[in-house]
């Protein structure tokens, strides 16, 4: 290799993948194809339920935004989506908050049983949720956590812990011991330490972490409408019951199918630097 | 200012396992630069880590100054160490890196900016102040952690192969720089490395580790001229002195057809011949080699070759650089001074 080539390698490392000519052309031609379901979906969301079941109409002829001006006014509508909303970010919080510390302690320090501990919080993640149906329902009636978004929310801890601990370790193991030893020569007590140099620098991994709970806890269907009834139903048990003697509404159901994926898109847009330097990092 | 005292210090990590540092008696001076090296695994980074309070001490007792202080913390033992990976704080320019310790102790804003103003001044990085740890070179980075210890202006400084992960041309740069620097301030320094080239050159002190056990502690100059057992006078000096078994007959060992004089060792007993590669000269007569290489240095050059006897063992000699010497040629040296060690595992000194 002559030198030139290799100053180039150096500078721009993706040059060194050959580049199809008409790859820019391939990625919108695959984009298109992906984002047809979301496009028909956000297309049914502004037409009438009459024209959506009237047949085949790409340009829709109609528009109407009662879809949406139902879902924002009525309360069963907007009070589910609120609800989720509600549950998802107190299970993110709640998850991360606990998973940190234990994340901490699995890469640093080695106690009686830790492997097994650890690998023993991946197998909370190989029963189908189903499982824990009846127990969470009978517990939460019993102490009464039934229908309240903190129910849920701890619910979903279950999922979202072992997976927090296990992103979190893999970036906390990324961090040299030696910060942490310079931080005690410095004088810094083990909490102070964590709050003010430790978390700054594994924010992104915290951020993709945050993420992934947010979605996983976003996306649950089983358990959140199992445990729950008519104060903090989510918005996917709310989208199971819409079939009312009137028929389905399909403008609804697909406008509450578009706000239902604006959150993901909301998260994504924020971490999407951080997922990436998270794949070269931990372990997502 | 501060001398550190050792006293019987010893880890054990696993009870009843051998222990990672065994007994250590050892003082370190007031000013003094002392450089502990080792092979791997010889416990040097672990002395300086029960100094440095992160690893306890099973054993024995550690000072600095007056104050015992092994069962202290970290914090209050008033030492600045400096890691081989720097462990700066990544998301901290390098002023607040720096800066970050005394804010913890509670100094004064304006103190502090005084205080890593001299430091950057005194270690160039004045321009770089107020940039992040990613922007900066591997060079620039070591002397950032390097000022970060010199704020704290602590008794002892501690260094854990800080030039490990410079490349070989800065390192030796970095080497003086760190040596003068620390003649400068006069602080009590403790350094950690496994290169024996740079014990030589920085140390004041230079003490040899080995398995946990403390080999023998000196002036680089008297290690070398008089190592206390065969390990030391393999491990110091560059290429590495000729360590040859033999058997004593008639107050010699005969190597490679050449009876080498030792004046120890009754006749029957087992030895060891050490010959350094710059102690042997050509001559008409004397041990037998066999030329496999020639490394030709301009000054001077190295022959590696092998006995030409029943052992056929390696050995190096230096001779001068015009000689001629080439593979394949067979020459005679003759030791001009040889040291003679014991040949049970502890290798003690004979003469």
């Amino acid at each position: 290799m002559t030198s030139t080539t290799t100053t180039k390698g150096v500078l721009s490392p993706r040059k060194k993948k050959a580049s199809l000519p008409w790859s820019g052309l391939m990625f919108w031609i695959i984009i298109a194809i992906w984002m047809i379901p979301v496009a028909w979906l956000v297309l049914m969301s502004i037409r009438p339920s009459a024209d959506i079941l009237a047949g085949l109409e790409i340009i829709p002829s109609r528009i109407t935004f009662d879809g949406y001006i139902t879902f924002l006014s009525k309360d069963i509508w907007y009070g589910a989506y609120l609800n989720s909303l509600t549950y998802s970010t107190l299970n993110t919080v709640m998850s991360v908050t606990v998973a940190l510390p234990a994340a901490y302690a699995f890469s640093r320090f080695s106690f009686a049983g830790d492997k097994h501990l650890f690998f023993w919080l991946l197998t909370n993640r190989m029963a189908p949720a189903a499982v824990f149906l009846l127990p969470f329902f009978n517990m939460y009636k019993a102490v009464g956590l039934f229908d309240t978004n903190l129910g849920v929310a701890i619910a979903h801890m279950l999922f979202n812990v072992p997976l927090a601990v296990w992103i979190l370790e893999g970036f906390i193991s990324g961090i040299p011991r030696e910060v942490d030893e310079t931080a005690a020569i410095d004088g810094y007590s083990l909490p102070r330490f964590f709050i003010k140099i430790f978390l700054p620098m594994i924010r992104s991994g915290i951020g993709v972490t945050a993420f992934f709970c947010f979605m996983f806890s976003w996306v649950e269907l089983l358990i959140a409408r199992t445990i729950t009834s008519t104060e903090a139903k989510p918005i996917s048990a709310a989208m199971t019951r819409t079939v009312t003697s009137g028929g389905l509404d399909w403008t609804l159901l697909s406008t509450a199918g578009v706000m239902t994926i604006l959150p993901g898109i909301l998260a994504i847009w924020f971490v999407r630097k951080y997922i990436a330097k998270g794949f070269a990092l931990g372990r997502v | 200012m501060a001398n550190v005292i050792f006293k019987n210090a010893s880890r054990v990590y696993t009870p009843g396992a051998k222990p990672a540092v065994s007994e250590l008696n050892l003082t370190v001076n007031d000013g003094e630069f002392l450089v502990l090296v080792g092979p791997s695994g010889c416990g040097k980074s672990t002395t300086l880590r029960m100094l440095a309070g992160l690893e306890p001490v099973d054993g024995g007792s550690i000072f600095i100054g007056d104050r015992d202080i092994t069962g202290v913390a970290p914090k209050d033992r008033d030492i600045a160490m400096v890691f081989q990976n720097y462990a700066l704080y990544p998301h901290m320019t390098v002023a607040a890196n720096m800066g970050f310790a005394l804010q913890i102790a509670g100094v004064a804003k304006d103190e502090i900016r005084r205080r890593v103003q001299d430091a950057a001044k005194l270690l160039d990085l004045e321009e770089y102040l107020e940039r992040k740890p990613k922007a900066l070179s591997g060079g620039q980075r070591q002397r950032v952690a390097m000022g970060r210890a010199i704020v704290r202006e602590p008794q002892v400084f501690l260094m854990d192969e800080p030039l490990s992960n410079l490349d070989a041309k800065l390192r030796v740069q970095t080497r003086t720089q760190i040596a003068a620097l620390q003649r400068r301030l006069g602080v009590t320094t403790v350094y950690v490395t496994h290169d024996q080239v740079e014990a030589m050159t920085m140390g004041d002190r230079v003490a040899v580790l080995k398995d946990g056990f403390l080999q023998q502690v000196d002036t680089p100059r008297n290690l070398y001229e008089n190592p206390a057992n065969a390990f030391v006078a393999g491990f110091i000096g560059s290429p590495a002195m000729n360590l040859l078994e033999g058997t004593v007959t008639d107050g010699g060992v005969v190597i490679g057809g050449f009876k080498v004089p030792v004046e120890k060792g009754t006749n029957g007993s087992k030895i060891i011949v050490g010959m350094r590669p710059e102690h042997m000269d050509m001559s008409s007569q004397g041990i037998e080699v066999k030329v496999n290489l020639v490394e030709e240095l301009g000054s001077d050059a190295y022959v590696h070759g092998t006995i030409a006897d029943a052992s056929a063992k390696d050995i190096t000699v230096r001779i001068a650089s015009n000689s001629g010497v080439k593979l394949g040629d067979k020459i005679f040296v003759k030791p001009n001074r040889v040291l003679v060690f014991d040949s049970d595992a502890e290798g003690r000194r004979l003469n």
